[in-house]
């Protein structure tokens, strides 16, 4: 069976009140949601509570999923917003998604870049590059963040990552390439420290 | 194609690309080095931040949430 259809069917027999049918439907995505959530908020507790709520919203709603997108697509959806909620709950990075990133629109390329690529994909280097990124991720501001983890990490289209958020295709990929941009410089930053000592 | 018209969107969208433009852009990177190590040193960021999503949920926490998603009553 296709994977479009199964999750056609196991949707039904879930918006039927099926939670096995729900749960198989939803399992999949505990993993992504979780990678999303955990660099969304500041704490693995918080992290968790969000894959938690977002679940159980998903749950109490999937009557109104009218499968206009991927089901996984729904649920990056509904964790976004729920992270949001808990964030302004707490009055910490209080931020909206769809406000205009900082320079959106601007140009310029850097100037006379190292070239890191084979090291940092070096068995061995790649690991300390893979803390590097990950510091440098969460550096990133909160919007290019959530970007760059459903279209890098969790691999979603740029299609899905524009519904699940909401914003028209143009911001997400301007945003995806700032993000993009600014985590190769720290890497080559990085890189040409190593290169210097 | 040239470095003018090779945009950052271009450069930090590479991987994305459909191959006859990845095509175009890999002729003009081959005379200009500039270009081609923004494009490899993009690409190579890229594919780390792929390997940052080995990482998931714990076990405990899967299993705690299928419980509630079972029992949980609807609202």
């Amino acid at each position: 069976m296709e994977d479009a259809e199964l999750e056609t069917r196991l949707l039904e027999r879930a918006q039927a009140g099926d939670r096995e049918a729900f749960w198989e439907l939803a399992a999949p995505s505990v993993d992504p949601i979780y990678r999303l959530a955990r660099r969304l908020m500041k704490t693995e507790e918080d992290a968790e509570d969000v894959v938690q709520e977002a679940f159980l919203k998903a749950l109490d709603k999937i009557g109104e999923f009218q499968g206009k997108s991927r089901f996984n697509t729904w649920l990056h959806r509904i964790a976004v917003n729920q992270g949001l909620m808990k964030m302004r709950k707490r009055r910490s990075d209080v931020f909206s998604l769809d406000a205009p990133a900082k320079g959106e629109g601007g140009d310029g390329k850097a100037m006379d870049p190292v070239d890191f690529s084979d090291s940092a994909l070096d068995e061995l280097q790649s690991r300390e590059a893979a803390d590097v990124l990950e510091t440098a991720l969460e550096d990133l501001p909160i919007d290019l963040r959530t970007i760059v983890v459903m279209r890098d990490i969790n691999r979603l289209s740029n299609d899905e990552v524009a519904q699940a958020l909401e914003l028209p295709l143009g911001a997400v990929k301007w945003r995806l390439h700032r993000a993009r941009s600014i985590l190769r410089d720290r890497l080559g930053e990085y890189f040409a420290e190593r290169i210097r000592t | 194609m040239n470095c003018h018209e090779l945009s950052r969107e271009l450069i930090e969208g590479y991987v994305d690309l459909p191959p006859e433009l990845k095509r175009q852009i890999d002729e003009h990177t081959r005379t200009c080095s500039r270009c081609r190590i923004e494009i490899q040193n993009t690409v190579a960021t890229v594919r780390i931040t792929e390997r940052l999503g080995a990482t998931g949920a714990r076990r405990e926490m899967i299993i705690r949430l299928h419980q509630r998603i079972i029992r949980v009553k609807r609202g």
